[in-house]
């Protein structure tokens, strides 16, 4: 069932559209991997999902209603974007940037709940940043930083988790632990939308792929049918191998000559 | 926490206390109650409500208004060198109210503060669009900008008050020169609608104000009205701001100090910090003033220098740690 869907999906910066006509389903409980080169527009289109982008065509339908029509508190209560980074202005504890996760439940005024305390400590858990929760995050390591914004979208428990390139500051062990909160978001019935430079990591979360070039959706379908020697080449300009693991999964090695 | 209260709230009522006092001829505590309480008359009513309380209270207000703008600027913006005085947010309310005493006639002289309010307004808007890169405002942008209009406010200034016929010249000359010695019963009162609106709705947006401080696309993700906050905070930053500069002149770096120093005390939630922002701005302003009246008495110094020789160090070590 689609939670988040675009229809026609048309927008940019300047004149020429940095995403044209892009169509695509967010599902419950499912994830899809955006990929592509430097420049396709996958940022733009997570940008344009989560309605902060306005659209020049096209729809993008929440719970089957336009995004537009929804106010944007509502919307970012359902709707989640995890930004590659934000602006730390300030050293403010890590826990307080957490609980800005729970703004969209909150309005103005309300004061946060013992339900908003206990989704902050579970986003913190979620990321292994709880023993961290007092330390200003001006202090942190740029890894340690992606995942305080995750956490932050993790507390909002949106049913749509959008990601830009979460993994790309994180070490191998944070990777996995990345992986194990978006499968366990998965589990719940969030829809996620995942843009990955990582091919890897992209196909072991991925139910389905869609390959962006120049803001145009130029493949799409499960990882088996979008992962190709062909697809390196046409969209990275790379070669590369396609290794069959012990347990059946596909791992990707391109050639970095 | 609750001891920085304590303190601030305590620190308010001896400034309050010295302020009425002290300085001049002198006014005994049992004198200044009884003023206070609507009885007294003869010579200690008068020092009391017509000079000293109305002073008291015009510093308190200007320093309130200048310290909770100060605040909101700096998260709006994600900027830690944002406030009126530096983004010339001030200079453009100085230059409007300048213009406005010398060419206005005798019975329009009430429109001064909301002309001045205009130009605040104007020099927000200006710097926001110089400060406007292809990736957003950046920080360094909007400093230079507010130099920008700075200056050219400064040299409207200085062109009006070439220009100024010679009875004029005094009131428009008090404008640039950061002062609360002509504060009066009925200056005060004109003040309050320049500040309890703007203060009310920068209280509202406290919540956005801090999630703003993480950038405008952060914030949008996570609900917040962008573009209807930043209108709302500009113009209630620019009432506050003109208002300040109507009926006390240009007074800096209050609203650059106090926002930090509060920061460093209780933290960076907005619906916390922005109240106490206010408070401690007034206690600034008035002991600064309070200091400005007695340090060289009978002479009075600028309550300005006052404010910038506490803010000048400050902003130095403020921008050795920018990065």
């Amino acid at each position: 069932m689609s939670v988040l869907s675009a229809r026609g999906a048309t927008a940019g910066y300047g004149r020429a559209p940095a995403v044209a006509d892009v169509h695509l389903d967010a599902d419950v409980g499912r994830c899809l991997a955006v990929l592509g080169p430097n420049g396709a527009g996958k940022s733009t289109l997570l940008r344009v999902l989560a309605g902060i982008l306005p659209l020049s065509s096209g729809t993008i339908l929440l719970d089957g209603r336009p995004l537009q029509e929804w106010r944007r508190r509502e919307a970012a209560r359902q709707v989640a974007l995890v930004p590659q980074s934000v602006q730390l202005t300030f050293p403010v504890p890590v826990g307080e940037v957490v609980a800005q996760g729970r703004a969209p439940h909150l309005g103005p005024w309300r004061p946060a709940a013992a339900a908003d305390h206990a989704a902050v400590r579970r986003a913190l858990q979620a990321v292994g940043l709880a023993d961290k929760a007092e330390v200003s995050v001006q202090q942190l390591s740029g890894g340690e930083r992606q995942r305080v914004i995750l956490a932050r979208a993790l507390a909002t428990e949106p049913r749509v988790l959008l990601l830009d390139e979460p993994a790309a500051a994180l070490d191998l062990h944070h990777q996995a632990e990345l992986a194990n909160a978006v499968r366990q978001r998965l589990k719940a019935g969030v829809a996620v939308v995942f843009v990955a430079h990582d091919l890897n990591l992209a196909s072991a979360l991925a139910d389905e792929m869609l390959v962006l070039q120049r803001g145009v959706v130029v493949a799409s379908g499960s990882p088996r049918q979008v992962l190709s020697e062909d697809l390196l080449r046409r969209a990275f300009d790379v070669e590369g191998e396609f290794l069959t693991r012990a347990d059946g999964s596909t791992a990707i090695l391109p050639s970095l000559r | 926490m609750r001891a920085a209260d304590v303190l601030l709230v305590g620190g308010l009522l001896t400034v309050a206390a010295a302020a009425l006092l002290l300085g001049g001829p002198a006014v005994t505590p049992a004198q200044a109650v009884g003023v206070l309480a609507g009885g007294g008359s003869g010579d200690a009513a008068v020092v009391v409500l017509q000079l000293r309380l109305p002073r008291l209270l015009l510093a308190m207000a200007v320093g309130a208004a200048l310290a909770i703008a100060g605040a909101s600027l700096q998260s709006l913006l994600a900027n830690p060198l944002a406030e009126p005085f530096l983004l010339g947010i001030s200079g453009g309310g100085a230059a409007a109210a300048t213009l406005a005493f010398v060419i206005l006639p005798v019975a329009s002289l009430p429109l001064v503060p909301a002309a001045a309010v205009g130009g605040s307004a104007a020099a927000t808007v200006l710097v926001w669009w110089m400060a406007r890169g292809p990736l957003g405002p950046s920080p360094t942008r909007m400093i230079l900008a507010g130099v920008a209009v700075n200056a050219a406010a400064s040299a409207a200034i200085l062109v009006v008050l070439a220009a100024a016929p010679s009875p004029r010249l005094p009131g428009a000359l008090a404008v640039t020169m950061g002062s609360f010695a002509g504060a009066t019963p009925a200056a005060v009162a004109w003040l309050l609608p320049y500040l309890l609106p703007p203060i009310g709705v920068l209280l509202h947006h406290g919540r956005d104000l801090g999630l703003l401080a993480t950038g405008e696309e952060s914030a949008a993700t996570l609900g917040v009205e962008v573009g209807v906050v930043r209108r709302h905070v500009f113009l209630a930053a620019a009432a506050l701001s003109g208002g300040a500069v109507a009926f006390a002149g240009i007074i800096g770096f209050v609203g650059l100090v106090t926002p930090h120093l509060c920061r460093f005390v209780w933290g960076h939630d907005l619906r916390r910090l922005l109240p106490r922002a206010a408070l401690a701005g007034a206690l600034l302003c008035s002991a600064g003033d309070h200091l400005a009246r007695i340090v060289l008495a009978p002479t009075e110094i600028p309550v300005g220098v006052i404010t910038a020789a506490l803010g000048v160090p400050f902003f130095v070590a403020l921008l050795r740690r920018a990065p």
